[in-house]
């Protein structure tokens, strides 16, 4: 990486970053892209750092406010009653997703990093089989017309971008289960997947269900109900761990007694 | 002071670099009283500096760390960050470090223990 594009990286990253701490790490970073050389360190590792940072510590010092945190989750809450209750009034089978927004909330509250991990977890595995269905509803209808074939494919592609998301989202929010915390960025980032993922299942079955009803075919029909029962018996499973881990999880990490009365002796000391 | 929420290796790394730079794990303390250059610690730890750089602030945060400017008026341009472990960081650290040592020991020992039974069937006489 030249040098040039290294420092533009910086003043990207630094840019994105809150008031407070935009100048400090501006100069750090820029200082650390000039003595990298004397490290044997790449400039180019500097860069990817200050965009690493700005795109997750810098981007949760957004909301390390108590007042910043409280509305973001009162609007993350809101959009989550508004859509699962719009899809479970337009199609009722649709609990189950719904029950994983909720559990991206619940997971929010009391930290259960590991629901969270499988509410992503069932994103992915749910937009796969949906990706699966698009392309055998395309190959199995007999001479479809083509304004569905086109819808098809339309669907199919939003499908692969969103499933690309979702596996990103879940060996993020995986790896962030396996250590402990996770910050608001991330949970606001799988929730919203979660959320993507529901409307986009809602689309595919009415689009699927409707051209059943229209077109008297019983391939469309049959895939509609392959996709319901596949969907539902993957997702509710996991929806129903991902509660059991939700409520066994303390409200809030705390330091293993050993770790307390070591730290507290040593300082004693 | 506030606890860690979440100690990691990457974590445990970066102290250990400070811990040293103190004098805290037998080498030598640093010239400077322990502060030591961000970027040295991303060298001395091995981990990219999209890890490290987080943990920094974290532990500043938490008041573990305190950071300060380079004071070198013989260099121009931007200036360096530096870091050292405060006092109650430092027994903190250490506390942690030697945890996640011991853990990390008896999780090897654990590991080593584990005996797979063999049995032998005879296999004469069976006609």
């Amino acid at each position: 990486m030249s040098g040039s594009l290294a420092r533009a990286a910086i003043a990207l990253a630094a840019a994105t970053l809150p008031v407070s701490m935009r100048e400090r790490y501006r100069e750090q970073w820029l200082a650390d892209l000039e003595g990298a050389a004397e490290l044997d360190l790449s400039r180019a590792a500097v860069a990817r750092g200050a965009l690493f940072f700005a795109s997750s510590a810098g981007f949760e010092a957004r909301f390390a406010t108590p007042e910043a945190a409280r509305r973001v989750r009162l609007i993350v809450l809101v959009v989550g009653i508004v859509v699962a209750g719009a899809a479970l009034l337009l199609f009722p089978p649709l609990l189950v997703p719904a029950l994983l927004i909720l559990m991206a909330v619940v997971a929010w509250r009391v930290r259960a990093n590991r629901a969270l991990a499988l509410a992503c977890l069932a994103s992915f595995v749910f937009l796969l089989s949906l990706m699966a269905l698009y392309l055998l509803f395309i190959l199995t209808l007999p001479n479809p017309a083509p304004a569905v074939e086109s819808w098809s494919w339309v669907l199919t592609g939003l499908t692969a971008v969103t499933f690309v998301a979702a596996a990103i989202m879940f060996a993020r929010v995986w790896g962030f289960a396996r250590g402990g915390g996770v910050g608001p960025a991330v949970v606001i980032a799988a929730s919203g997947l979660t959320m993507l993922a529901i409307v986009v299942g809602f689309v595919s079955f009415g689009v699927g269900i409707g051209l059943a009803d229209d077109g008297k075919d019983t391939s469309a029909n049959t895939v509609a109900t392959l996709g319901a029962m596949v969907t539902f018996l993957l997702a509710g499973p996991t929806a129903l761990v991902s509660l059991f881990v939700t409520l066994t999880r303390s409200p809030s990490p705390s330091p293993s007694p050993s770790a307390t009365s070591g730290v507290a002796a040593t300082i004693s000391r | 002071m506030k606890p860690l929420a979440r100690v990691t290796p990457a974590t445990v790394d970066v102290l250990a670099v400070l811990l040293d730079a103190a004098g805290g794990r037998g080498a030598a303390a640093d010239a400077d009283g322990g502060a030591v250059w961000g970027l040295r610690i991303i060298k001395e730890s091995g981990r990219p500096p999209g890890s490290v750089y987080p943990i920094l602030e974290r532990l500043e945060g938490l008041g573990w760390l305190e950071g300060e400017w380079e004071d070198d008026p013989a260099r121009s341009g931007p200036r360096r960050r530096y870091y050292r472990l405060t006092g109650e960081g430092r027994a903190l650290a250490a506390a942690t470090v030697s945890e996640f040592e011991a853990k990390k020991v008896a999780a090897q020992r654990a590991s080593a223990a584990i005996v797979i039974p063999i049995v032998v069937t005879p296999t004469v006489g069976l006609a």
